[in-house]
């Protein structure tokens, strides 16, 4: 009987535990999965904090008037942020969350530029379409060439002789393949009515076919004047020299004796080989440039040495992040105030974010937030 | 009476694993029709003396619901540490805790269905020493919300 009564006193024991601990959260997750918003270790901003500063801010930035308001979609170049705080931090991650949560919320009303991601594959996807480009280009010019009037008019076949295309720049760019393409081209769609001097001919010909190879914004660039230049080839043809302009092995490019007036790096370039050569060796010379690269074909009567046709394509166009369509800039900056008192520390941190106009430089919209942590030991991010 | 209890406890055992699935309780009607605008969830467990429920401290000073120019919802509210009601703990304490604003097509409060939230905010610390208010603002970066729920929880 005893046995019977001290068993019930245990399974109501038993059973009153088991009410109490009823009402506590029953811990489900066995895998060491924590929240985004949960602190775990103290010190220094954290997730919670990212994501708190995005979900305020997000609405903020829509509720602009210039946003909410364009009828336009609104796009924001990113700025990287700044770090004044003693927390080394991937800085990226806020500007992330931040953009995340735009790009999600404002149902296309605001975009971003891709300013760092997949740039060789859009490098490479712009390359092989600028080739079809260029093409295409090319099939105008030689379409435009074939139905000029001293084309058309004449009873007799026109005879040009291509001259090298004068490549203004000390890029590593092979200008004239776009000439012999084009020659090409024309000689196809005239029907016997344009004849081409073999290239290095000395032959008279009616009209010389060239042009200028210009490369915008570069800063190593001279410029030739093109008639000095055509007489330089003829000259050249003549003797049977090289029609490089930069062969040195040539008597004629020597300085004024050539006739070409260049300046700067381009006249340094031919009068001094060293130069030259440390020009040649140069990495920066020796790369693809990117900048757009336009050529300007000319056809030139060759008697009177004047161009009586004239048409600048784009062969290259510079392949940009696209930022200079930004109607606003995002920047930030982390600011901290750390203070340490033996194994004591708190840290202040404040974090500011702008949407700047680019040509006004004025500031649109700023917010901040702001946190305070106190620690006992270092906080290191990794 | 050995043998019984022994036989009760070997017969729960097994026919606790006689389901591979169980139906999900559904809230009933009832208990979200109770639910405001503004609740407390209950504390992470409870002790038999004493109150560990911020529940007990927290009062909500005012609450505020807008739409701003844009047409997005704001919600404003202040939420005060009143310090200790209870004869154990008359002082109180200071205390950290979360508010995570969710945002809905229609209201909420009173309603005996919900529908999917449009939007929520993720829970955001709040620190409320007693006696102070910590004033709040919470905004729908999507459009057409016309209900709230503020969730205040101790994590």
């Amino acid at each position: 009987m005893q046995i019977t009564r001290k068993m019930v006193g245990i399974a109501v024991g038993v059973m009153t535990i088991g009410f109490v601990s009823g009402c506590s959260t029953p811990k489900v997750s066995s895998h060491n999965q924590v929240q985004p918003d949960e602190q775990i270790i103290a010190g220094g901003m954290g997730s919670s904090d990212i994501r708190t500063m995005a979900s305020k801010m997000c609405p903020s930035i829509l509720s602009l008037p210039e946003v909410a308001n364009s009828s336009d979609v609104t796009r924001i170049a990113i700025s990287p942020m700044k770090n004044s705080s003693r927390f080394i931090i991937d800085m990226n991650i806020f500007m992330k969350k931040l953009r995340l949560d735009l790009s999600r919320y404002s149902q296309g009303q605001v975009r971003f530029f891709s300013q760092k991601n997949g740039t060789k594959t859009r490098t490479t996807l712009l390359k092989n379409r600028r080739e079809q480009l260029v093409d295409e280009a090319l099939n105008q010019l030689a379409d435009q060439i074939v139905q000029l009037p001293m084309v058309t008019n004449e009873s007799e076949p026109i005879t040009v002789a291509v001259l090298p295309v004068l490549n203004v720049n000390f890029v590593n760019m092979n200008a004239n393949s776009f000439t012999a393409m084009l020659r090409s081209k024309v000689a196809e769609r005239s029907g016997g009515k344009i004849l081409f001097a073999l290239p290095g001919s000395s032959i008279k010909t009616d009209y010389l076919l060239t042009g200028q190879f210009i490369a915008d914004g570069m800063k190593q660039e001279g410029i030739v004047n093109l008639v000095d230049y055509i007489g330089l080839m003829e000259d050249r043809m003549k003797k049977g020299e090289s029609l490089d302009l930069y062969d040195q092995s040539s008597s004629s490019v020597s300085g004024t004796n050539c006739g070409i007036q260049v300046n700067s790096l381009t006249d340094l370039g031919i009068i001094e080989p060293s130069l030259f050569r440390q020009l040649q060796a140069s990495a920066g010379l020796r790369s693809e440039p990117n900048v757009t690269k336009r050529l300007s074909v000319m056809l030139v009567d060759a008697k009177k040495e004047l161009a009586v046709f004239e048409k600048m394509i784009v062969v290259e166009q510079k392949i940009t992040d696209g930022t200079q369509n930004a109607d606003f800039v995002l920047s930030g900056e982390i600011s901290g105030l750390s203070k340490r008192q033996g194994s004591q520390q708190s840290d202040y941190l404040l974090m500011t974010m702008q949407l700047t106009d680019p040509l006004s430089n004025e500031i649109l919209w700023e917010d901040g937030y702001e946190v305070k942590r106190a620690s006992v030991s270092g906080t290191v991010y990794q | 009476m050995k043998q019984l209890i022994m036989f009760f406890c070997a017969a729960g055992l097994l026919l606790s694993g006689c389901h591979s699935v169980y139906n999900a309780e559904s809230t009933s009607g009832k208990d979200l029709a109770r639910e405001g605008s503004a609740v407390v969830v209950r504390p992470d467990r409870y002790v038999i003396f004493g109150t560990r429920s911020m529940n007990d401290y927290l009062e909500v000073v005012y609450e505020e619901f807008l739409q701003n120019d844009a047409g997005l919802a704001t919600v404003k509210i202040g939420a005060r540490n009143k310090g200790g009601e209870h004869w154990w703990n008359r002082k109180g304490r200071d205390f950290t805790m979360y508010a995570q604003a969710v945002f809905y097509r229609q209201s909420v409060a009173g309603t005996t269905s919900r529908s999917a939230p449009l939007y929520s905010t993720n829970k955001q610390p709040v620190t409320l020493p007693l006696g102070k208010v910590s004033d709040m603002m919470f905004m729908c970066p999507v459009q057409g919300a016309g209900g709230y729920q503020i969730i205040f929880s101790e994590n």
